[in-house]
């Protein structure tokens, strides 16, 4: 690495955006730093499904012009972005992790893309997800392979009559990039050193049954608990082809999900900041998986015109930046009302980095924050001081610490589950082999969007499928998770009456292994529970659409040390509040330096 | 629920599930549907939008909503060339005459 590139990615995107703004740099030189990062980390993260260079050299030497012409520039002026894959993007490849979406290729701009391009940001690329959104670890990123994975199939062996059929005809394949990237992609899975087990939660005989039989867990899936958990190799790896972006803080464990690529691309220093979706906490998880700071927006904050829906009433969309500031910078940018989103909020957006920088200089006096005490059980010792010490830290930084009473995480969860299941059976019945991406020609519609559907979608996306369509069924159900949906908001709105903003650790876990196959049906069970269960902390804010942020709280002290994240909620449409509080706590830290470093600045 | 009941679900909303495919989901959804039956039976008044509805006939001849052709392809920016074509492959008689005629009985 040059010492100008080294110099410009250490950089914060507020830092670069004032850089370009003064002069001091280019536009186009730092897209040109960042796009041989993008490439030299290219095997070592796989964050990306899709660069951009010549957008991106476009747009930093539109920047560049517009300051020689002496026009103002945008508050993120030439700071090079990573954009989830589930955002569309006129001209560019948009198919949000599923085999279905392959090829399509979008002919107009989502919001996003637009706002943060009338504020000077620069596009490195499409940052790859799990299918649609759905996944917790950022390894359910490809279809067909994730899908050959689950059923513990070899890559080369047909997966069905039907399917078979399918493969053969289908009518458009990912367009360039697929083939481009195949190779790569092989290099990314077989020359990594694969040493998860078949699972990041369950690896050995007996420590399945404990997981799926709910037992207390002895062990973690970060492995600092259980040293030796799998000498099995991964044969998944070996076969290669999928996409799954590697935590830059060690190959061996997830990045989160399911904005996975977002999470390793800022922590890598492959974008200088990325903007996700968070239905459950795909962005609060990354995050915390990969150190940064993660930020999901009140409900209607921002637009979701031109997201790939997932479940719409509960899709966000949000930044992740390495730090509070820069998180604030590209929320301010994204938020919003937009007539393009009937959901979208009228509400005047409060400039957040000036609420940032305030709760950095002046504390956290006269600031309450709640934590529910029976809420902290089953945490992996290493997340619990951490939680503890950041506890300190925020007491230290002049917040009174409260205790309150919030609803019991399952319920939210369970909800969660099963709305979400239930909007996802109505937002992916537009693919249907007819509009978008794949086909698999049958000789009738019927036909052939059963042979697409079934072709194009991953294994988890059925399953939830076939739990939505099951609960349509069930309207008793349905109005139990309403009601749990319901109970859970009204919780948090009470706690949220008397304090400020609600603390916990991001996730329960310091990491999730790698993991390879599933190998028996009975371990694909206890496997779906725990990625549930990944979002234990998150999904209550998701059901009650309050702004939430996940910031980095530490490190593990083991190797890898890993970055555990502290989760805030805070009321409806105060995310400026809530940046405050993380900007003073950050502030307070020891933690933000070593973050800032990265994953290599140890 | 079985594979069996998991392959006619997967069939209602259009998705063909091969049998290894049906067993993996049939699986993993056991213990998601045990912690369903275990949610508080609540008064439907705790949640504003808890009141049960009639119940939703699935139908799997019915793709989607039962709208003409151009009525449903109106207004919807990201069909792309390649799709239109695709939809003038299936007469009208495949997708709109059976959706509309499903659709209003």
């Amino acid at each position: 690495m040059t010492a100008d590139r080294a110099r410009i990615i250490a950089l914060t995107a507020g830092e670069l955006a004032d850089a370009v703004r003064m002069g001091t740099i280019a536009a186009v030189e730092v897209a040109r730093a960042y796009l041989a990062q993008v490439e030299a980390s290219a095997d070592r993260l796989a964050a990306y499904v899709r660069p951009t260079p010549e957008v991106a050299l476009a747009e930093a030497a539109a920047v560049d012009a517009a300051r020689a012409r002496g026009e103002p520039l945008g508050p993120l002026a030439g700071v090079p972005y990573g954009l989830k894959d589930s955002f569309v993007t006129a001209g560019i490849a948009t198919a949000a992790g599923s085999r279905i979406l392959a090829g399509w290729v979008p002919p107009w701009d989502g919001a996003q893309v637009r706002r943060m391009r009338a504020a000077g940001a620069v596009l490195l690329g499409k940052l790859a997800l799990d299918e649609f959104g759905m996944g917790a670890h950022g390894d359910l990123c490809a279809s067909g392979h994730v899908l050959q994975d689950m059923l513990g199939r070899g890559a080369d062996k047909p997966a069905g009559g039907t399917r078979g059929e399918g493969r053969e005809g289908v009518a458009e394949r990912p367009a360039g990039h697929e083939g481009a990237r195949g190779e790569r992609r092989e290099d990314v899975a077989g020359g990594a050193a694969r040493d998860g087990g078949p699972s990041g939660h369950v690896v050995e005989g007996a420590r399945r049954e404990d997981v799926a039989g709910g037992a207390a867990r002895d062990g973690w899936p970060s492995g600092h608990v259980f040293k030796n958990m799998s000498g099995e190799s991964s044969e998944a790896a070996s076969r290669g082809g999928s996409v799954r972006p590697r935590n830059p803080w060690s190959s061996g464990h997830v990045p989160g999900g399911s904005s996975s690529g977002a999470g390793a691309a800022v922590a890598g220093r492959a974008a200088a900041v990325a903007v996700g979706s968070d239905t459950g906490g795909s962005i609060r998880v990354p995050a915390a998986r990969c150190g940064l700071v993660g930020v999901r927006p009140t409900w209607g904050r921002v637009s979701r015109a031109g997201l790939v829906a997932f479940a719409s009433s509960l899709d966000t969309v949000g930044p992740l930046a390495r730090t509070v500031d820069d998180a604030a910078r590209v929320l301010a940018c994204l938020a919003g009302h937009d007539p393009e989103d009937s959901t979208s909020l009228r509400a005047p957006v409060t400039d957040y980095a000036a609420l940032a920088a305030r709760g950095r200089t002046c504390g956290l006096q006269g600031v309450t924050i709640g934590v529910d005490p029976s809420d902290l059980s089953g945490l992996e010792p290493a997340v619990a001081e951490a939680f503890a010490a950041a506890l300190t830290t925020l007491a230290g930084a002049g917040a009174t610490i409260v205790e309150v009473a919030l609803p019991d995480p399952s319920l939210a969860l369970t909800a969660y589950a099963a709305l979400s299941a239930v909007e996802a059976v109505s937002n992916l019945a537009r693919y249907d082999g007819v509009r978008y991406g794949l086909s698999v020609p049958k000789d009738s519609y019927t036909a052939t969007a059963a042979a697409t559907r079934g072709a194009g979608f991953g294994l988890e996306v059925k399953r939830r499928l076939v739990l939505g369509t099951w609960l349509q069924t069930q309207p008793e159900l349905l109005a139990r998770a309403r009601a749990a949906r319901a109970t859970t908001t009204a919780g948090l709105q009470a706690a949220l009456g008397r304090c400020d903003a609600l603390a916990s650790p991001t996730c329960a876990e310091a990491g999730v292994r790698v993991r390879g196959d599933v190998l028996e049906d009975s371990h694909g069970a206890a496997r779906a529970l725990a990625d549930l269960d990944v979002d234990r902390f998150t999904v209550a804010a998701s059901l009650a659409g309050l702004p939430a942020v996940s910031l980095p709280c530490g490190l593990t002290a083991g190797a890898p040390a890993l970055p555990i994240g502290l989760h805030l909620v805070g009321r409806r449409l105060e995310e400026g509040r809530l940046l405050a509080i993380a900007a003073a706590f950050e502030a307070a830290t020891p933690w933000r330096a070593r973050l800032l470093a990265g994953p290599e600045g140890a | 629920m079985d594979p069996e009941a998991a392959v006619a679900l997967a069939r209602a909303v259009l998705v063909d599930l091969d049998p290894g495919e049906a067993r993996a989901i049939s699986a993993a959804l056991q213990p998601l549907l045990a912690r369903l039956r275990a949610l508080p039976d609540r008064p439907a008044e705790a949640a504003p939008d808890a009141c049960p509805r009639e119940e939703q006939v699935l139908r799997a001849d019915v793709p989607g909503p039962a709208l003409p052709q151009a009525l449903a392809l109106a207004g919807v920016p990201s069909t792309t060339p390649e799709g239109l074509v695709r939809v003038g492959s299936f007469a009208g008689h495949d997708v709109s005459s059976r959706s509309r005629e499903a659709g209003s009985s």
